[in-house]
């Protein structure tokens, strides 16, 4: 699906962060041993789509509303939410995670860099969550080769 | 929306506020005091009554109503000034615009494009902040066919239909009428001998609905200032692109234009962007912004024929409208 509306941009980042939450509490759920480095990635997640919300709706504006800020930017379908079953290893969960984070880290970038031309403070969430999923991936890499 | 301009200021201070909404917009203003109703305002407080121009001149006549805010066109507005003035109601009356965005050279295409889109055929340029006139400064002539052939894409790829619909950029107007005046307005730009870039007559709407309220984004090249299309305010999806041999001359353009509401430049210089700052007469300035929209704790400060009244809406200005001075000169 395209995304052309910062409307329609809200809307796919609540579904990001909200399955992606999902997918990590039910992986918190079935790895004991990353349970809180899960957990930290589902808190993290409620905080994103808070802080993008808020900066959204606390600098709305005519600009903003007019919605022309995206082109070309398509809502991924890969990024809905992935089987998990009681067969997948560790390793194959870290894998898939960080391919996830990688695809969600390149969503967030090109947001932030097309809505560069409207209101400042959009585009500067957008960058540090795009951040925030970059040392996510780093450390999900740390976790793999340990595993 | 606009109500709010003044709404919250009024009930902060003290007063009893009554809007009378446009007869052609009503349902938005209704849902908004029924919200204020489940809110818990006490009866009496914020008041909706409607009607069309009987309504507004008893409420202007009214010896209980103390103050009058008013959007809408520069005829209507004048005049209320003029009635207030009779009445001794003070006033705020934002009006008319036809705003200019100033392109100079070197300006970054890729920021000032998306800007000028949502300007141009946000609200589908229904709304007095709405940019009208691109000019577009210098006489580079690879810059000028670049920025008008990026323009005429990037409008052309707008996405124009049911305006609830997330994916949508652009729906109608707001009636057949305003429809008929766009149209009206595009005649009179063919018959003016301009280059018609981007015909919005041809409508294209995504989805299966009537087009009786549609046009599609519109862009006229090679017009001037004193042209009707460059010159007549068009509420409606219509761009004019417009040529100026420097930045003064572009402020003349401006200056030139009765209506100040808003005027926007597009530069990577501070130094031009300084200069149009503070030469610029117009009351709502736009540096690499489109719509210049002030937030709530500014001053929405439209000029000339953009604007009737001393305080403005919004920010501090409103909160001295809606309120008294007093002197206390004591002596014990």
């Amino acid at each position: 699906m395209e995304i052309n509306t910062a409307a329609a941009l809200i809307t796919y980042i609540s579904k990001i962060e909200q399955e992606s939450a999902m997918l990590y509490e039910k992986l918190a759920k079935k790895h004991e041993e990353l349970r809180e480095t899960f957990l930290s990635f589902v808190k993290e997640n409620k905080k994103n789509e808070t802080n993008i919300k808020r900066a959204y709706y606390s600098v709305i504006s005519d600009a903003l509303e007019a919605c022309f800020s995206f082109g070309g930017l398509n809502a991924d379908n890969s990024l809905s939410q992935p089987i998990v079953d009681e067969g997948t290893s560790l390793s194959e969960v870290l894998r898939f995670s960080i391919d996830l984070e990688e695809i969600i880290e390149k969503f967030y970038s090109k947001a932030a860099d097309q809505s560069k031309a409207l209101m400042a403070d959009l585009p500067r969430v957008l960058e540090h969550v795009a951040k925030l999923r970059n040392k996510r991936g780093t450390k999900l890499r740390l976790l793999l080769d340990n595993t | 929306m606009v109500p709010l301009w003044f709404l919250p200021y009024a009930v902060a201070t003290g007063n009893t506020f009554i809007v009378k909404p446009s007869p052609s917009d009503p349902i938005s203003q209704v849902r908004l005091h029924e919200l204020m109703d489940e809110a818990g305002f006490p009866p009496g407080v914020v008041n909706v009554i409607h009607g069309g121009a009987e309504v507004a001149s008893m409420l202007l006549e009214h010896p209980d109503i103390e103050g009058v805010t008013f959007v809408g066109s520069t005829k209507v507005g004048r005049h209320i000034y003029k009635k207030c003035g009779e009445t001794g109601k003070r006033v705020i009356a934002q009006c008319g615009a036809k705003n200019f965005l100033v392109v100079m050279p070197h300006a970054d295409l890729d920021q000032t494009i998306p800007s000028m889109m949502t300007s141009f055929f946000g609200n589908t340029g229904q709304r007095c902040l709405s940019g009208a006139n691109a000019v577009v400064v210098g006489e580079d002539d690879v810059f000028y066919k670049r920025f008008v052939d990026s323009l005429v894409e990037a409008a052309s790829q707008i996405k124009v239909g049911y305006g609830l619909e997330e994916g949508i950029q652009m729906g109608p107007l707001q009636s057949k009428d305003k429809k008929e005046r766009g149209l009206g307005y595009i005649q009179k730009g063919i018959e003016e001998g301009v280059t018609l870039r981007l015909d919005g007559r041809k409508i294209k709407i995504e989805g299966d609905y009537p087009t009786t309220c549609f046009l599609n984004p519109t862009i006229f090249e090679d017009v001037t200032p004193e042209m009707t299309i460059g010159r007549e305010e068009i509420f409606g999806p219509v761009a004019s692109v417009m040529k100026a041999e420097s930045l003064d001359r572009a402020i003349e353009m401006i200056h030139s234009n009765p209506y100040r509401n808003a005027a926007s430049i597009f530069t990577p210089s501070g130094k031009w962007a300084r200069e149009f700052e503070y030469r610029v007469q117009a009351g709502n300035v736009g540096i690499n912004i489109g719509i210049a929209a002030p937030m709530a704790f500014f001053p929405f400060t439209g000029m000339k024929d953009s604007f009737f009244g001393t305080l403005h809406g919004q920010g501090k200005e409103a909160v001295r409208f809606f309120t008294e001075s007093k002197v206390v000169i004591k002596r014990w």
